[in-house]
């Protein structure tokens, strides 16, 4: 069967590489020894590649952007954490969360959620695991022990079979100390921020509900409880956060039960 | 592998090394603005002086530092960006397919040395292009990294990166065909 000219010029686009070899590329390549057409896209696409290359000629940072980038660097190594210089995304992540919230329980939100949300940087700052004063362990009472000597709130950690507690850090929003554990499932890594926010009773998510987001291609799960918005952000399939969040809600549902102390703020 | 050293002094020499390959970037990704390329650099050398403790190897440095860098970028443009801004739809294979195979060869395929108008004008049609083309075409034909390794920096699929170049070529070529003049009849496709 012949191949057409479209699906040769996908199956040998020149910027892949290596390439795997399959039945498909010999007939692609077979189509191409008889097709001009297609060999002068190949050339025209490499044509295009070198043009931009030649075009964009090497520039050398000016020497006082390297000073002043420098600088930048000295005053980082030597400042205590400013929590101004953060993004506001907690009050925002707090707000969206009550609209998903009242929009009806494990609201799945795919699609819905672009440019500009807050749930967008809670993912971006997943992906490059930002971090701040930490503690590297897996035993969850030493990270508990831990959090709770720098942070105003009940900081639980929750145990999974399937995950494995790397430990936990502390992070800033509105001059605000909040939390992030991480947590290695498989491959991929989770972080389980709780940060204080004003959330009254009446905006708690219910036991059974959950909001659930896709960002960048992170999953998220989240839900709020009286004074703290609880956020799981993940390079994991989505029912593997789901179900991490429903058995994290569940733990500190049993913990309540077992005389525990709500969150007082 | 490579191991890093940590430490303000080892992230001050592991910058100096890639400075001017990031400022470069810079550039080209807030299409030419100078402060704008300043300020990029500035946050994304301060994300990465905060996480340079997590490289594990130096050899992966220069991408490590781009992704930050383009990272950086596209998340600022995304928060800035108005709902009805966003990119079109990315091709899946068969839309991506159809495209390739309406492009046009071009008449005059070996002239590759450009005019120093023609330059001008190809620089011009990188930063106008869209956001998430220019930092596709950027990493891919700038910095040179390998369509593989340029997926996972932009966390998207491989074929998304394709279509994205060649989408991005496509409005070179438009550009370029205009500084050109129809007198050798480039048509785009």
């Amino acid at each position: 069967m012949s191949m057409h000219c479209g699906e040769a010029r996908r199956l040998l686009w020149p910027d892949e590489r290596p390439r795997a070899v399959t039945g498909d590329l010999a007939r692609a390549h077979h189509h191409l020894e008889g097709c001009d057409t297609c060999q002068a896209f190949l050339r025209d696409m490499e044509t295009l590649r070198h043009q931009v290359r030649e075009a964009v000629r090497p520039v050398a940072a000016p020497i006082e952007v390297r000073n002043r980038l420098y600088a930048a660097i000295a005053r980082a190594r030597t400042a205590t954490p400013v929590p101004q210089a953060r993004r506001s995304l907690w009050p925002a992540a707090a707000a969206a969360v009550a609209v998903l919230a009242a929009a009806g329980s494990w609201a799945v939100l795919d699609g819905r959620l672009s440019g500009g949300d807050p749930f967008a940087d809670l993912a971006y700052e997943h992906s490059l695991a930002l971090v701040g004063d930490g503690i590297a362990s897996a035993d969850a009472d030493s990270v508990s022990r831990w959090l709770s000597l720098r942070v105003p709130f009940a900081a639980r950690v929750p145990s999974f079979e399937n995950a494995t507690l790397e430990g936990a850090h502390l992070c800033m929003s509105q001059c605000r100390q909040g939390v992030v554990m991480e947590y290695r499932v498989g491959a991929g890594m989770v972080s389980y921020y709780v940060m204080p926010t004003d959330v009254t009773e009446d905006e708690v998510t219910p036991l059974d509900e959950l909001d659930t987001a896709v960002q960048s291609g992170y999953h998220i799960a989240s839900w709020r409880e009286p004074g703290l918005l609880h956020v799981m952000v993940g390079n994991v399939p989505e029912p593997v956060i789901t179900d991490l969040a429903v058995r994290c809600r569940r733990q500190f549902q049993t913990h309540r039960s077992d005389g525990v102390a709500p969150v007082d703020l | 592998m490579n191991q890093p050293r940590h430490g303000q002094r080892a992230f001050e020499e592991f910058l100096g090394e890639h400075l001017d390959a990031l400022y470069r970037t810079a550039l080209r990704l807030c299409s030419g603005r100078e402060a704008d390329a300043e300020d990029l650099l500035q946050d994304a050398t301060l994300k990465a002086f905060q996480r340079f403790d997590q490289l594990r190897d130096m050899q992966a440095g220069r991408a490590w530092m781009l992704t930050i860098l383009t990272r950086t970028h596209l998340n600022h443009v995304r928060s800035s960006r108005r709902r009805a801004e966003t990119l079109l739809a990315d091709y899946d294979d068969y839309a991506f397919e159809r495209a390739i195979a309406e492009w046009r060869p071009l008449p005059t395929p070996e002239d590759i040395v450009l005019s120093e108008e023609q330059r001008d004008g190809l620089i011009a049609a990188v930063d106008g292009l869209e956001p998430e083309l220019r930092a596709t075409i950027i990493l891919a034909d700038l910095e040179e990294l390998p369509q593989r390794e340029v997926a996972t920096m932009l966390d998207i699929p491989e074929g998304t990166v394709a279509s994205r170049l060649f989408r991005a070529r496509r409005k070179l070529r438009s550009a370029l065909e205009a500084t050109t003049g129809s007198a050798r009849g480039w048509r785009a496709g």
